[in-house]
């Protein structure tokens, strides 16, 4: 599952290649450690609702919202068995307060029936999800009875955390807010490549035991599709630029062939480029970038991207759109200096008439005989 | 050098080669028994053919004089590249230089020593390109189809880079004409007839007799992916008809070139391999060979600046390179790009070797062109030749000690063999040892063999089903050969125990690396 | 004049070159996109088929409560399956109030049903866990009576009955069971169609369709995949088709250029004799063969790419389902789109100048 949907914010505990740690008793453990603020021990069960993808999630009501920063719109009586719904999910499948929705299993086959008893809202993906009690989530998840899937905590010593961890013999993953990933009791996580050929190829089947290997490698497989039509349009977003600027520079070479036969210096040039580019390519990068923002958050709510049960939200991140405006410049400023590095390598005669003086060919052995 | 290692064939396709052959010699006929396990090698059967006519002829012993002729093979492959060298230089220090690289250079004498269709393909198909660079003679273009038409039940992957590489001929070619505005259609047709359109026979025997190795390249996304390649080299070398052009002041070699990419790209490769296992599934670069980067690093100069005076010169081979190069590039980016798994490594690392012609061509032009501009100074000369000659030898570790090279060993020894024939004479049926030995059993005595012996010591797995198991020594050591995986390391007390638990029936072998018959006894 | 209209026509320049190649680019987006979004799909659908379902369920809709599924009909259903009604209710037991579920289960065997519990008409049997529930809640023991609300009615006095005697794996234990008959009893039109169709194995596709089923998946994971894989898919989809316009107006504009930057060619040709529908034509045979050798370059380059981004993508730690498939319909897409765009981009500008040199005699500006 992506850090963001199991983490958030929070240092996340989850199973080690040893024995099973991830139960009550660890969750109990770290509740009474010193430096440990806040404790959720959460179930994840990926469903369906209504035909919907949607990411069920066992954890107690309050504690979770404290995770995700969230508050109630309609509070329900609260209990360990009462089931919420994101503002997110509510929406997007038409359900309100007192709905009942049928899920299924995650892993192994399940159905139950959930009574909606209230509405959360968070500005976080978990606003798409259905909050339920650790029976149901168990009962979904096929778990054991006292067992979790991953316990989020707050803490503002992830040092003692690690050490108090070690100190339980607990076989775990930690990670979380600059924390490299610790294995804590176990090897690291296996190279599932070999799983990846398993289930590409079909060979051998693919037992259920693949089933989470499979999941997993699913949304990666979606982040490799977007990574890959990303790369590609920004190829093309490169050769457009470099092209445009290819065709205008080719009108301006004889008068970078007149400026070099006067005197100009190749220093002289490229600062001279880059004066009178830059602007026309921060200017051009900054309003293509904006108008971006601008249609994508026009497009919303009518037409939202949901990916994996989460509503992909639009938010302007100026982190991006500074990287997004530098990538253009860059790409610009770099097309610019290849392309008058190609003119001042010829001579000025050649730029002001436009052919290139070339040697006249010569025979390979007239060259190896002299 | 394999023979003072074993008699026996160098590289476990020699057994496989030699069953056929001696079948062929026994029954004086040639037949495809799809049950048999040996099936593959019997539907490609230029090499047993030959094999067994030499054999019959001669009265030698299909499997223990396979191995003497290898070094025939080896020393005939220099006169093609000698050709090449003086073609390309006009001088038969390029020819010198050029037969020297092929005789030496690792990775070809590797292929060159083993027993494989591969060390026949290897001597014919540069025949096959050079006849049809001069197709214009009648009686060379008739004798380059015979040659292609006779790969292509010799060896696959040898007769689709033929064929890539004699397109390569006519797409340069045809380019010209239509730049000299001398296209003429029967022209065309008649090269695409004698040339790529061989592919149409190759295509339909191999459909006929249910390949494997076809039904992997024309799987529906595979064959997309080449044709992709195809295309896009295509239009890569169309431009590559004509030589390139110099400015005035310009050398014609510079360190700084774009060619420079290329061995740079596959440096990175090898190196990628070594860190992360780019392959996932093989085994990744061994230490040995990273330990002759920088002696292939200096052959790669060579060839960089050979390709640079090729290309910015007037000659006659620069068709002949670029097609030569394009081809097994070709194949390279396929096997990359089809997906990292084992089978890719094998496209990968088997199409490298088809490079090593147009490499000892390049490689003889720079060598002329360096020993011309050294004058009489014969001091640097001499530097130069013994350098290039010490880089060659640096990397014949490559054919003779693969296990360090290449984390596979090739070698059969007599007394694994006998063991396998001990085996065959308990009528043994169902064996189970490691990767190579298990090979080696099917493809020459026959009986059902099993290679996952190491796996399920390793994971103390039952071994039940099966009748015998052959062991070595060395797997505690070296580790077992698992090929295209890595060696697995057996645990001392783990092997001691398998063979306290069951019934020695045969051992021999020095101490260290002795080898055990094992007869399986049942849990009880 | 067609053999030299040809002959102009693939006379590629420095400048001809470079048009293919933006057209190359621009179709390579499209083609490469199309692929990896149509490989998501290929690859984690197959995975999900190989790795298979739970037990065959089916509903009609997509919610199993909102279902119903004629229960006259069932009896022309062949197999062995189990019918099963469920509808939230209300039962108040040990002085609480709670929200349960009721669910009637009938077992059909070729055609008829049985029903195995409970055994009274009117018994109410709650499993162990709302048992469990009501007697930590209460801290007694569950009664041996109680009331429940269904329908908007108001049934007192149900006797509660020991829980099931087998349950299936894919129930949970929080269920409150009764007898059809009670439900229909309750209300007709409401208690009495089926909520959904519980099967040892598939059902025959002819009755699913004559009923109006659909399979709920109760393995949610691949489900869960599958419907995310479409969401994906169809947004990708949009993005392949924005991109396809883009493409469009691109090739349209580099021909435009193109011919433009050639005016001056053009004035020659009309004072060597031809004819305006001579020199389009010209230009109309180049431009088309330009977009030709740009889209089949670009698709070369889109397929390639696809395959190179899935390839390396587990290197990078992100081993992948994406199992590409010949892109056949981006391909032809591209093709048809940079033909269009490409033919009509050669024929206004070139008609336009044709004519010009024309009336005026002069060399257009």
């Amino acid at each position: 599952m992506p850090a963001r949907i199991l983490a958030g914010d929070a240092y996340l505990v989850t199973q080690g290649s040893g024995a099973y740690s991830i139960n009550e008793s660890l969750a109990e453990n770290l509740t009474l450690h010193a430096g440990v603020e806040a404790v959720s021990p959460e179930i994840l069960s990926l469903g369906t609702v209504r035909g919907e993808p949607v990411v069920v999630r066992a954890a107690e009501p309050a504690t979770f919202l404290s995770f995700e920063g969230g508050e109630w719109v309609q509070p329900g009586a609260v209990g360990n068995r009462t089931p919420y719904a994101g503002e997110g999910l509510v929406r997007r499948l038409g359900l309100a307060a007192g709905d009942d929705v049928t899920v299924v299993g995650s892993s192994v086959p399940r159905i139950a029936f959930v009574h909606i008893a209230g509405i959360y809202r968070t500005a976080t993906p978990a606003n798409d999800e259905l909050l339920v009690d650790f029976p149901m989530g168990r009962f979904l998840s096929g778990l054991g009875a006292t067992a979790f899937h991953s316990i989020r905590l707050r803490t503002s010593d992830p040092a003692a955390l690690l050490s108090f961890l070690r100190g339980l013999g607990a076989s775990v993953h930690v990670s979380g807010p600059n924390l490299p990933r610790a294995d804590i009791a176990s090897d690291p996580p296996t190279d599932e490549r070999i799983s990846n050929l398993i289930l590409r190829s079909g060979i051998g089947g693919a037992p259920r035991d693949y089933l989470s290997t499979a999941v997993s490698e699913a949304t990666t497989s979606v982040a490799v599709v977007a990574y890959g039509i990303a790369g590609l349009l920004g190829v093309l977003v490169a050769f457009g630029i470099h092209a445009a600027q290819a065709r205008a520079f080719a009108d301006r070479a004889p008068a970078v062939g007149v400026l070099r036969a006067i005197g100009a210096g190749n220093r002289w040039m490229r600062r001279r480029l880059f004066l009178e580019s830059f602007p026309l390519a921060l200017g051009a990068a900054v309003l293509g970038a904006g108008l971006g923002f601008l249609a994508e958050n026009w497009l919303q709510p009518n037409a939202s991207l949901v990916i994996f049960g989460h509503e992909v939200l639009v938010a302007f991140d100026f982190s991006t759109f500074a990287l997004v405006v530098l990538a253009v410049v860059g790409t610009s400023m770099l097309s610019g200096l290849v392309l008058l590095r190609g003119t001042l390598a010829t001579r000025p005669m050649e730029s002001i008439r436009e052919t290139p003086a070339v040697e006249s060919l010569q025979s390979l052995e007239v060259v190896l005989r002299g | 050098m394999p023979l003072t290692f074993s008699p026996l064939p160098f590289g476990i396709d020699g057994f496989a080669l030699g069953r056929i052959s001696s079948d062929i010699a026994a029954r004086g006929d040639w037949r495809i028994d799809p049950a048999n396990l040996n099936s593959y090698n019997q539907k490609l059967p230029g090499f047993s053919l030959l094999w067994s006519a030499v054999v019959s002829v001669g009265g030698l012993s299909p499997l223990a004089h396979v191995q003497l002729i290898m070094p025939l093979l080896a020393s005939l492959s220099v006169i093609p590249a000698y050709l090449f060298g003086v073609k390309a230089t006009g001088r038969r220090l390029g020819g010198f230089v050029a037969g020297l690289f092929i005789v030496l250079f690792g990775s070809f004498l590797l292929l060159t020593s083993s027993v494989s269709k591969e060390a026949i393909g290897l001597l014919i198909f540069p025949v096959a390109v050079l006849l049809f660079l001069e197709r214009r003679d009648g009686r060379k273009r008739a004798l380059s189809v015979v040659l292609l038409l006779f790969l292509a039940f010799l060896h696959p992957l040898t007769t689709l880079l033929t064929l890539g590489m004699t397109s390569a001929l006519v797409v340069l070619a045809q380019r010209r004409a239509i730049a000299r505005g001398r296209f003429s259609l029967p022209s065309f047709v008649l090269d695409v007839a004698t040339g790529p359109a061989l592919a149409i026979p190759a295509w339909a025997y191999y459909s006929a007799v249910d390949l494997p190795f076809l039904a992997d390249l024309l799987a529906a996304d595979a064959l997309g992916l080449f044709l992709g390649i195809v295309v896009l080299l295509t239009a890569l070398i169309v431009p590559m008809g004509r030589p390139a052009r110099l400015r005035i002041g310009r050398r014609f070699v510079s360190p700084v070139a774009r060619g420079i990419l290329v061995p740079a790209i596959g440096i990175l490769v090898v190196l990628g391999n070594a860190r992360n296992g780019l392959f996932a599934g093989a085994v990744g670069t061994q230490s040995a060979l990273l330990q002759m980067l920088p002696a292939i690093g200096v052959l790669a100069a060579f060839a960089v600046a050979g390709y640079q005076l090729a290309r910015r010169t007037t000659n006659r081979i620069n068709d002949l390179v670029v097609a030569m190069l394009a081809a097994p590039v070709a194949l390279v980016l396929f096997g990359l790009l089809r997906g990292l798994d084992p089978e890719s490594l094998l496209i990968v690392y088997r199409s490298v070797d088809f490079l090593d012609y147009a490499f000892a061509i390049l490689i003889g032009v720079a060598f002329v062109a360096t020993w011309r501009w050294l004058g009489r100074w014969w001091p640097a000369k001499a530097v130069l030749l013994a350098g290039f000659v010490a880089a060659l030898l640096a990397t014949t570790p490559m054919a003779w000690n693969t296990p360090a090279v290449f984390g596979v060993d090739n070698v059969t020894s007599p007394q694994e063999f006998r063991a396998l024939a001990l085996l065959e004479s308990f009528g043994a049926r169902n064996v189970t040892t490691d990767q190579r030995l298990a090979d080696v059993g099917a493809m020459w005595f026959g009986y059902a063999t099993d290679s996952s012996l190491p796996v399920k010591l390793r994971d103390n797995e039952s071994l039940g089903g099966f009748q015998y198991a052959i062991a070595l020594e060395r797997w505690t050591t070296v580790g077992a050969q698992v090929h295209p995986a890595p060696n697995i390391v057996i645990s001392t007390v783990v092997f001691e125990k398998f063979l306290a638990e069951n019934r020695i029936v045969y051992s021999a072998g020095p101490s260290g690396d002795r080898i055990w018959v094992v007869q399986l006894v049942s849990p009880v | 004049m067609p053999r030299p209209i040809l002959r102009l026509a693939t006379r590629f320049t420095r400048r001809t070159r470079a048009t293919a190649w933006a057209i190359a680019f621009a179709c390579m987006v499209l083609v490469g996109a199309m692929s990896l979004a149509d490989g998501l799909a290929n690859g984690v659908g197959s995975v999900a088929n190989r790795i298979g379902t739970g037990p065959a369920v089916y509903i009609q809709g997509n919610e199993l409560l909102a279902s119903a599924i004629d229960s006259a009909a069932l009896s022309n259903v062949p197999g062995d399956f189990v019918a099963i009604r469920a509808h939230p209710a209300g039962l108040e037991i040990n002085r609480l109030t709670l929200s349960v579920f009721v669910v009637a289960l009938e077992s059909y065997q070729d055609g008829v049903g049985t029903i195995a519990f409970p055994a009274g008409p009117r018994n109410v049997s709650l499993d162990v866990g709302l048992r469990a529930q009501i007697e930590a809640e209460s801290g007694t023991p569950v009664a041996t009576s109680g009331n429940v609300s269904l329908f908007g009615l108001h049934l007192a006095d149900l006797p509660i009955v020991a829980p099931p005697p087998t349950r299936s794996e894919l129930f949970p234990d929080n269920w409150a069971y009764v007898r059809p008959d009670l439900l229909i009893a309750m209300n007709a039109t409401q208690g009495g169609p089926v909520q959904a169709i519980l099967a040892a194995a598939p059902l025959d596709p002819a009755v699913v369709a004559s009923l109006r089923l659909t399979r709920l998946e109760t393995l949610g994971a691949i489900g869960f995949v599958r419907g995310s894989i479409a969401e994906v898919q169809s947004s990708l989809m949009l993005l392949a088709l924005v991109i396809a316009v883009v493409i469009g107006l691109l090739v349209y504009a580099a021909m435009s250029l193109e011919v433009h930057a050639r005016a001056r060619e053009i004035a020659t040709l009309r004072s060597l004799g031809a004819s305006p529908a001579a020199v389009a034509g010209v230009y109309e045979a180049q431009a088309a063969v330009l977009a030709l050798a740009g889209a089949i370059l670009g698709s070369a380059l889109g397929i390639v790419a696809a395959h190179a981004v899935v390839s390396f993508a587990p290197i990078l730690g992100l081993p992948n389902l994406v199992i590409l498939s010949p892109p056949t319909p981006a391909v032809v897409l591209a093709m048809v789109i940079s033909e269009v765009a490409a033919v009509l981009a050669g024929l206004v500008p070139s008609r336009r100048a044709a004519v010009l040199a024309r009336t005026k005699g002069v060399v257009p500006s």
